[in-house]
C-alpha cells in the first residue's frame, strides 16, 4: 500500500510532509539551539541571525520551544490513534467472529459513547484523571475509537458475507485462513483512512487543549501554549502567531492528504487509476520524443 | 454409468428457515439423485427453493428432515469439523451465479482459482502453479490472463475463472447455480462449451437454472421444482417434449423459442387459472 | 391518398440514419441506424449490452443521459420531427404519444407511495382528471393489465409485490394515457421465464385490444421471434440485420445474427422441441 501511495503526487507530498514533523518530533530537543525554558533579557525579540524566530514574552528562543513542542504534539497525536484503534478498531473486526453477545454488547458500549458529547466529556474525563496530556489524550482516543469500530465492522462485515468468502468456506477455509486472505486486505484501507483523520484531528485537539492550557503544566512549551501565549503579545508581535500556525496546519494538511492518496489508491478502483496513469504515460511518452522538455 | 452408486442422494429433505412464527418451509420431501458423469438439471423459478437445495448439499443450510449423502458419506449427520475436512478434500464443489460477487477483486484470478488447492494444504507451490495452469486451460483460459484481477476480465471469461476454481481439487460433484445468467450471448456460448466439455469424465454435474433453454440444452435428466416440491423428474428430452404436470406443462410452454411458441396463449392462459398463477 | 402515402401514414415512429455520441469523450455510439415501426406491428430490437440498442430508444423518447447527444439523423414521432421539439413539446408527448416500460421495475417506482396513488398521479397531472376519476380510471387500468385484484394493488407498496406484478403496474401507467407506440427495453430479463411469457403475452393482448405499435427490446432472439413481426438486430452502434421475424430466421445474412440462432438451436429448446404446430403470438 505504500508503495502505491508514493507513486501518487499527493501521497509523495504527504509522505514528505510527514516524515519531516516526524524527524521534528524524534529529534527536535535535540537540535533545538537554545535551552526551551531558559528566559533571557531578549524579550519579545524578532527573528534574528541567533534567534531565527525571535523570542517570547519571557526571552524564550521560539524555535527551540516550538522544536521541543514537537514531540508532545506529535506523540499525542500518536497515542490517540493507538488508543482508537486498539479500543476500537480491534473488537469492530472481533465483533464479527465472536458471537453475538459480544457483537450486542460491543455495540450498545460504541452507541453509549457516541452518544457523549466530544469536548465536554474530554475535558470531564481529564478533571476525573488528573490533569495530564496522557489522560487527555486518552480520553480523546476513547471518544474517537467509535469510529473506528464502526469503520472496522463495516469492512469487517462486507466481506465476511461475500460470495468469495462462502466459496472458500465451500472450499474448508477456516475462520483465520479467512481473516489472513480476505479480510485483511480489505479493512487496512479504511482503517488506514481513519488512522491518518485521526491523527489530523489529535493534533488540533492537542493544541486547542494545551492552547486552553488544560492537560499541560507550564512552563513545558506545546505548539499550542505557544501559539495561546502569542496572541496575548499581539500588539508587539504581530506576525509571531504564523508560526505555531503554520506548523499545525501543514502536519493536519499533510495527514488529510495522506488519507486521501491511501483512499485513491485502494482496491479496484485504486488499481484502475494507477495503472490509467501508467497507461496515458507510455501513451505520451511513445509520441514525444524524450528530448522534448513538457 | 446408470448402474453406478449415485454420487449425490437426496433422499426425503425438508428444509425450514426462520423460528418460532416466522418459520418457513422452503423444500418439502426433496428426492434428487446425480450418477458420475451425469449432468442432472434443477429447474425453478424464484421462490422454488433451487438455491436452498444446493446450499443444503453444500452445508450451509440446515436439513430439517431426511438424507443427503454425497457418494457413500451422509453429509446431514456431520458436525462443523467434519464439513471442514470434508470440504477439504474437494469432493463437493460449487459455482455461483454473477462471477463478479463471487471471485475477491483484490486477487488475482490466478491466486483465486489456486486457493482450494492452497486451502487444503500440503501441496508444493510449484505443483499448485501447475495445477492452476492445467485447469485454466481445461476451460480455455489464456495463461496470460492469470495475473490479471477479475475486474479486468469479462463476464465470461470471470466466470470460466470460478469454473477453474471449482474444478482445481478434482471434484466428484459440481453444483452451478444459474452459471451463465448473468452473461450475455457470447460469453454465455463459451461458458456452456467449457461445462459440454467436463460431460466426458466421470465428474456428476447438477445445473441449476429457471431458464429451461440452457438446461435443456445441456442435461441428461432434469427435475422440476415448484414451490419446495419436486414435481416431475425424468429424462430431459422426454420432459420438454412431453411434460405431464401442468408447472412443467406452462414452463415449457413459456419458454421463448425461435420456432415460436410451443403452446399457444390461450393453453398457457389455462394452465396458469389451474395453477391459480393467473395475476400473480 | 396513393398507396406510397398511405404506407407512409402508417409509420408511427421513423428513425432514419441516427447518430448519437457521447459529448465528453467524442465517441460515436450509435453509428447510423435506421428503422421503422408501423401501426398494429411489433418491431423487435436485438442487441447485446453496447450494441446501442438502449441509447437508440432513448432518443426516441428524449432521455438521453446527459453527457450524450444526438450527433446526426433523424427521428419522426408520428410524423413530428424530434429536433423541432421544445422540452415542452417533449413533456406532452411522452406517455401521450410515446411510452415506455424498462428492465428492473422496482427502481422505476417510488417505494414509499402506495403503487395506485403512482399511478393516479400520472391520470391527474396529464388528463386533469379529478382524484375520483383519476382513481376510478387507474382501477381500470389494472384490471386491463390483468392484476387479479386491483384495489388490493391500488392499496400495496413496492415491497410488497412480485416482479411481474411491478411490471405489470408500470405497463398500466405506460399505458394509461393511450399512447399510440410503445417501447418495452428489456423488459421481461429481470423476471422468471413463466412470468416473462405472461408479461410478453399481456403485450401481445394490448396490441390486439388497443393498436397499440410496440417496440420489444432484448438480447434474447427467441423473446424477439415470440412477438415480433419485424426484426432488427444491432452490433456495436450499427444495425446488422433487418427485415420480417420469418425472412431473419429462415435465413440470416450476417454473420452475428446466425451465431445467435446457432446459440439456440445448440443450447436451447430449439434442439429438442418437435412442435406439432408453430403459435405465433
Amino acid at each position: 500500500m505504500i508503495t502505491s501511495v508514493l507513486r501518487l503526487t499527493s501521497g509523495r507530498i504527504a509522505v514528505g510532509l510527514l516524515a519531516f514533523i516526524g524527524f521534528l518530533a524524534l529529534f527536535g530537543q535535540l537540535i533545538a539551539p537554545y535551552d526551551p525554558i531558559k528566559g533571557s533579557d531578549l524579550q519579545l525579540a524578532g527573528p534574528s541571525g541567533s534567534h531565527w524566530l525571535g523570542t517570547d514574552y519571557l526571552g524564550r528562543d521560539v524555535l527551540s520551544r516550538i522544536l521541543d513542542g514537537s514531540a508532545l504534539s506529535v506523540g499525542s497525536a500518536l497515542l490517540v490513534a493507538a488508543i482508537a484503534l486498539l479500543v476500537g478498531a480491534l473488537p469492530g473486526i472481533l465483533s464479527v467472529y465472536l458471537g453475538p453477545v459480544f457483537e450486542w454488547l460491543s455495540l450498545r458500549v460504541v452507541d453509549t459513547l457516541i452518544a457523549l458529547p466530544f469536548l465536554v466529556f474530554a475535558v470531564a474525563l481529564t478533571t476525573l484523571l488528573g490533569n495530564g496530556v496522557l489522560q487527555a489524550m486518552f480520553a480523546v482516543g476513547l471518544l474517537v475509537a467509535p469510529v473506528f469500530y464502526r469503520v472496522a465492522r463495516s469492512a469487517t462485515l462486507s466481506v465476511a458475507r461475500s460470495q468469495y468468502v462462502e466459496a472458500a468456506i465451500i472450499s474448508g477455509a477456516s475462520t483465520g485462513w479467512i481473516v489472513r486472505k480476505h479480510v485483511w486486505a480489505k479493512i487496512l484501507p479504511p482503517v488506514a483512512i481513519s488512522v491518518a483523520h485521526t491523527v489530523g484531528t489529535g493534533l488540533v485537539v492537542i493544541a486547542s487543549l494545551t492552547f486552553l492550557n488544560i492537560g499541560v503544566k507550564p512552563p513545558a512549551p506545546t505548539w499550542g501554549g505557544i501559539l495561546a501565549s502569542d496572541l496575548g503579545y499581539l500588539g508587539f508581535k504581530p506576525y509571531a502567531p504564523v508560526f505555531p500556525i503554520v506548523l499545525i496546519l501543514v502536519a493536519v494538511l499533510a495527514c488529510q492528504l495522506l488519507a486521501d492518496a491511501i483512499r485513491d489508491v485502494a482496491g479496484e478502483s485504486g488499481r484502475a487509476l494507477l495503472s490509467g496513469r501508467d497507461a496515458d504515460k507510455d501513451r505520451s511518452e511513445r509520441r514525444t520524443p524524450a528530448s522534448v522538455e513538457s | 454409468m446408470s448402474s453406478a452408486a449415485p454420487l449425490l442422494d437426496v433422499d426425503g429433505v425438508d428444509v425450514h428457515v426462520g423460528r418460532g412464527r416466522g418459520r418457513t418451509q422452503i423444500l418439502r420431501s426433496v428426492d434428487l439423485q446425480v450418477r458420475p458423469g451425469e449432468v442432472v438439471g434443477l429447474i425453478g423459478e424464484s421462490g422454488s427453493g433451487k438455491s436452498t437445495l444446493a446450499r443444503a448439499v453444500l452445508g450451509l443450510a440446515d436439513v430439517s428432515r431426511g438424507r443427503i449423502s454425497v457418494g457413500d458419506e451422509e453429509v446431514t449427520a456431520f458436525s462443523g469439523s467434519r464439513w471442514r475436512g470434508f470440504r477439504r478434500r474437494g469432493v463437493v464443489q460449487y459455482v455461483f451465479q454473477d462471477p463478479l460477487r463471487s471471485l475477491d477483486g483484490d486477487l488475482t484470478v490466478g491466486a483465486s482459482i489456486a486457493e482450494p488447492l492452497l486451502i487444503r494444504g500440503g501441496v508444493p507451490r510449484s505443483a499448485v502453479h501447475d495445477a492452476v495452469e492445467r485447469f485454466a486451460a481445461t476451460v480455455q483460459l489464456d495463461t496470460a490472463l492469470l495475473d490479471r484481477f477479475p475486474g479486468e476480465l469479462s463476464g465470461g471469461q470471470r466466470q470460466r475463472v470460478a469454473i477453474a476454481r471449482a474444478l482445481i481439487t478434482e471434484p466428484r460433484l459440481v453444483i452451478l447455480d444459474e452459471p451463465v445468467s448473468a452473461l450475455d450471448s457470447a460469453n454465455r456460448v463459451q461458458v456452456l462449451d467449457a461445462l459440454a466439455r467436463l460431460r466426458s469424465t466421470t465428474v456428476g454435474l447438477l445445473y441449476i437454472s429457471h431458464d429451461l433453454g440452457s438446461v435443456a440444452g445441456i442435461t441428461d435428466r432434469t427435475a422440476v421444482l415448484y414451490r419446495g416440491c419436486v414435481v416431475e423428474s425424468g429424462e430431459t428430452s422426454a420432459l420438454v417434449n412431453d411434460p405431464q404436470h401442468p408447472y412443467t406443462r406452462l414452463l415449457v410452454g413459456s419458454a421463448p423459442t425461435l420456432a415460436g411458441g410451443a403452446i399457444g396463449r390461450a393453453e398457457r392462459d389455462e394452465l396458469r387459472a389451474r395453477l391459480a398463477l393467473h395475476g400473480a | 391518398m396513393t398507396a406510397h402515402q398511405a404506407r407512409h401514414d402508417d409509420v408511427v415512429l421513423d428513425v432514419r440514419d441516427l447518430r448519437i455520441r457521447h459529448t465528453g469523450t467524442g465517441t460515436d455510439l450509435v453509428k447510423g441506424v435506421s428503422l421503422s415501426v408501423r401501426r398494429g406491428r411489433v418491431l423487435g430490437i436485438v442487441g447485446e449490452s453496447g450494441s446501442g440498442k438502449t441509447l437508440t430508444c432513448r432518443a426516441a423518447l428524449g432521455i438521453l443521459p446527459r453527457s450524450i447527444e444526438v450527433s446526426g439523423g433523424t427521428i419522426d414521432i408520428l410524423g413530428r420531427r424530434t429536433t423541432d421539439l421544445t422540452k415542452r413539446d417533449w413533456v406532452d408527448l411522452r406517455g401521450t404519444s410515446i411510452s415506455a416500460v424498462f428492465q428492473d421495475p422496482s427502481s422505476y417506482l417510488n417505494p414509499s407511495i402506495r403503487l395506485g396513488k403512482q399511478v393516479q398521479e400520472v391520470l391527474r397531472v396529464k388528463k386533469g382528471l379529478s382524484r375520483r376519476a383519476a382513481k376510478q380510471e387507474a382501477l381500470e387500468l389494472f384490471a386491463a393489465v390483468h392484476l387479479r385484484d386491483p384495489a388490493l394493488v391500488y392499496e400495496q407498496y413496492v415491497h410488497e409485490l412480485s416482479g411481474g406484478m411491478l411490471q405489470r403496474v408500470l405497463i398500466a401507467a405506460a399505458i394509461a394515457l393511450k399512447p399510440e407506440i410503445l417501447i418495452a427495453d428489456e423488459a421481461t430479463t429481470a423476471l422468471d421465464v413463466t412470468v416473462q411469457a405472461e408479461i410478453l403475452d399481456l403485450l401481445a393482448e394490448l396490441k390486439e385490444q388497443i393498436g397499440l405499435a410496440l417496440v420489444v427490446v432484448s438480447h434474447d432472439l427467441a423473446v424477439v421471434a415470440q412477438l415480433c413481426d419485424d426484426v432488427v438486430v444491432m452490433r456495436d452502434g450499427e444495425v446488422v440485420e433487418h427485415g420480417t421475424t420469418n425472412e431473419v430466421l429462415r435465413s440470416p445474412q450476417h454473420a452475428y445474427t446466425q451465431l445467435l440462432i446457432a446459440e439456440h438451436e445448440q443450447y436451447g429448446l430449439d434442439r429438442f422441441l418437435h412442435v406439432k404446430e408453430l403459435h405465433h403470438v
